[in-house]
């Protein structure tokens, strides 16, 4: 009689679980510097989708997983679950930032001026290309020394009131964390599934209203990276006091122009993202996200899915997404024996 | 030029099959051939489209321009040049009407082109139709039976609501009566420069592995009501700060709670200043 598994399961998986361990084992040595500094857009990444703001457990997290990102984010949206909160930081402006990088593609000059910043737009992507491009003796981290600051470059439109304000939400902004909303969903509970996003799934969202299932039009009417004073109330002392700072990405998007519902004016439309972390491509697709759901009248054309506010809130977040995909891994013998009866007496039935 | 790269950067299958979707566009105008599309190390949707074609067409005795915005020095066309320049060595220049090809994004250049030149454009949506339907094979049916009746309740509806288009670029063209076709994002300023030009026009679109064409001398016409006039962008009573040109295309700078305009087409403006004068 052959060996018929049915328990036994235990030693399988520590011997599993110490394999991984050893496979992934030479990333022990790649220190925090060189993750934060060097591979500083995977740790982006991954305190972004960790929705935890902490550069170390990044990298702790992204030397753990084997580079694995999205288990990384996964490690810190763990943690999180285990930090208590303490309460709500003052509102952040994100024309307020200490730009490192920042350009608008509506304007040709804007004020402040079109600042590119460290970027890889105009990077030529072959391996030649490489070698004279990188050996300047500068200080390899980043930190914008120069103290820039520079309004939004939507500002001027705003002055003229050609921009749709959208309406002020109700009391405090929704957290997803402490409870999960029920529709209409209110758009700070939405942003925020957003800011927590994957960039791959909220990038796929977003491209579909570019391409065949919508029709936005976006213009990145200011696009920055940059550092936010994070103020917080002293508990005691009752005063504002700067505890920290946040490295961020946040863009403004411009759509056509619609009917504004206060008072029936014809405004710009205006998408807005913002994650931490330097990441322009999901802060470009969040804000071509939140303006096609806050506008739906654009999507002509096919179903619109970048528009339905159902469709994204439930699929862009990728610790759901990974974990429900991969949990088809789980023996499912029961429910797929289950299935075979009913396959099998459909099949009795079509024979008769 | 690079030691290591080929003339042109692709291996010459590659184009080859370029030349060969250029050719069948040629022939059908208006018409959006499919072709391969490679991979090309600048990013989609950064020129890669338009970027093949150059590619694939150029020879030793070329001279290039590369634009965008209507600005040589734009940091895109910067980039594009450089790296046209570094797998071709072919000269290139600023000049309008010295250039044999010219590669171009969101704009026609002030000056008129000649016989023999060839703009090519950056297209971001190859397919006019998309917007109403987003089918590729539905959307073939009715380039094939000229139907555009979607396209037109498009335009009703926005004329009934607005009393206009709020199509501002990429306005839908109709060419030599048959195919209508996405002029790439121009203004509707450049709209009427489509038709009747000598020069050839082709279009390149990487992303979405597309190809079109408009021969010289073809007729192209806004797809607009019999009753409705085609109206452009207009600056009035604006001039360029720098040069004084009125009547062309301006760019809007504000800047110290002033807003100042200024010439979208560099090289005019530059030939203005230098005494070259319109050429125009």
């Amino acid at each position: 009689m052959s060996y018929v598994a049915i328990k036994g399961g235990t030693e399988a998986i520590r011997a599993s679980k110490q394999f991984l361990r050893d496979e992934v084992q030479a990333a022990a040595d790649i220190g925090d510097e060189q993750l934060i500094h060097g591979l500083r857009f995977a740790c982006d990444r991954v305190i972004s989708e960790g929705a935890l703001y902490s550069e170390k457990l990044a990298a702790e997290a992204v030397r753990r997983s084997g580079g694995d990102l999205l288990e990384a984010a996964f490690y810190l949206r763990a943690h999180r679950s285990t930090c208590q909160r303490i309460g709500s930081v003052s509102r952040l402006d994100s024309g307020d930032l200490r730009i490192l990088r920042r350009i608008s593609s509506a304007f040709k000059d804007i004020e402040g001026g079109q600042i590119l910043g460290p970027s890889c737009d105009y990077v030529i992507r072959l391996f030649a290309s490489r070698a004279p491009e990188m050996a300047t003796q500068r200080d390899t981290t980043v930190t914008g020394e120069g103290n820039i600051f520079a309004p939004s470059a939507l500002q001027s439109l705003r002055d003229k009131d050609l921009v749709v304000v959208l309406a002020e939400p109700d009391g405090e902004p929704f957290d997803v964390t402490r409870s999960f909303p029920l529709p209409p969903y209110p758009r700070s509970a939405v942003m925020q599934v957003m800011a927590r996003g994957e960039t791959g799934s909220l990038l796929a969202f977003a491209y579909t209203s570019m391409r065949g299932y919508g029709d936005v039009h976006p213009t990145i009417g200011d696009l920055r990276l940059g550092w936010a004073d994070l103020r917080f109330t002293h508990p005691f002392s009752k005063e504002q006091v700067t505890v920290g700072e946040l490295r961020l990405t946040a863009c403004e998007t411009v759509g056509t122009f619609v009917r504004d519902r206060r008072d029936g004016a014809l405004r710009l439309a205006v998408g807005y993202g913002l994650c931490f972390g330097f990441n322009e491509t999901k802060a470009i697709a969040m804000s071509i996200l939140d303006l096609a759901m806050n506008h739906p009248g654009y999507s002509v054309g096919g179903p619109g899915v970048a528009t339905s506010t159902e469709m994204i809130i439930h699929h862009v977040d990728a610790i759901e997404s990974m974990g429900f995909t991969n949990h088809f891994k789980l023996p499912h013998y029961v429910t797929f024996q289950a299935d075979l009866q009913v396959f099998g007496a459909a099949r009795e039935r079509g024979d008769e | 030029m690079s030691s290591g790269v080929t003339f042109g950067f692709f291996d010459e299958d590659a184009k080859k099959e370029i030349r060969r979707a250029l050719l069948k566009a040629v022939a059908l105008p208006g018409y959006i051939v499919p072709f391969a599309s490679r991979e090309m190390p600048i990013a989609r949707g950064w020129g890669t489209g338009g970027l093949q074609i150059p590619l694939s067409l150029i020879i030793e005795e070329d001279t290039l321009k590369v634009i965008d915005q209507g600005c040589d020095g734009s940091v895109n066309a910067v980039n594009i040049r450089d790296f046209i320049r570094s797998v071709t060595a072919v000269p290139e220049t600023t000049d309008t009407t010295a250039a044999t090809i010219i590669q171009t994004r969101h704009r026609i250049r002030e000056h008129p082109l000649q016989e023999g030149q060839t703009l090519v454009f950056q297209v971001p949506y190859p397919e006019v139709l998309t917007t109403v339907e987003p089918d590729t094979a539905r959307q073939k049916a009715m380039h094939a039976n000229v139907d555009y009746a979607k396209l037109w309740v498009l335009l009703y509806e926005d004329t009934a609501q607005f009393g206009d288009s709020r199509i501002s670029a990429r306005y839908p063209v109709q060419v030599n009566d048959h195919y209508v076709m996405d002029p790439s994002p121009i203004p509707k300023y450049d709209i009427p420069r489509l038709t009747n030009n000598p020069a050839l026009q082709l279009f390149g679109a990487g992303r979405e592995k597309r190809i079109y064409a408009i021969p010289p001398y073809t007729g192209v016409e806004p797809l607009k009501f019999s009753d409705r006039a085609f109206s452009i962008e207009r600056f009035d009573d604006k001039a360029c700060a720098r040069c004084g040109a009125t009547g062309v295309f301006l760019d809007e700078v504000n800047r110290d709670n002033t807003t100042l305009y200024f010439c979208s087409d560099s090289f005019y403006c530059d030939s203005r200043l230098s005494g070259r004068a319109d050429a125009s």
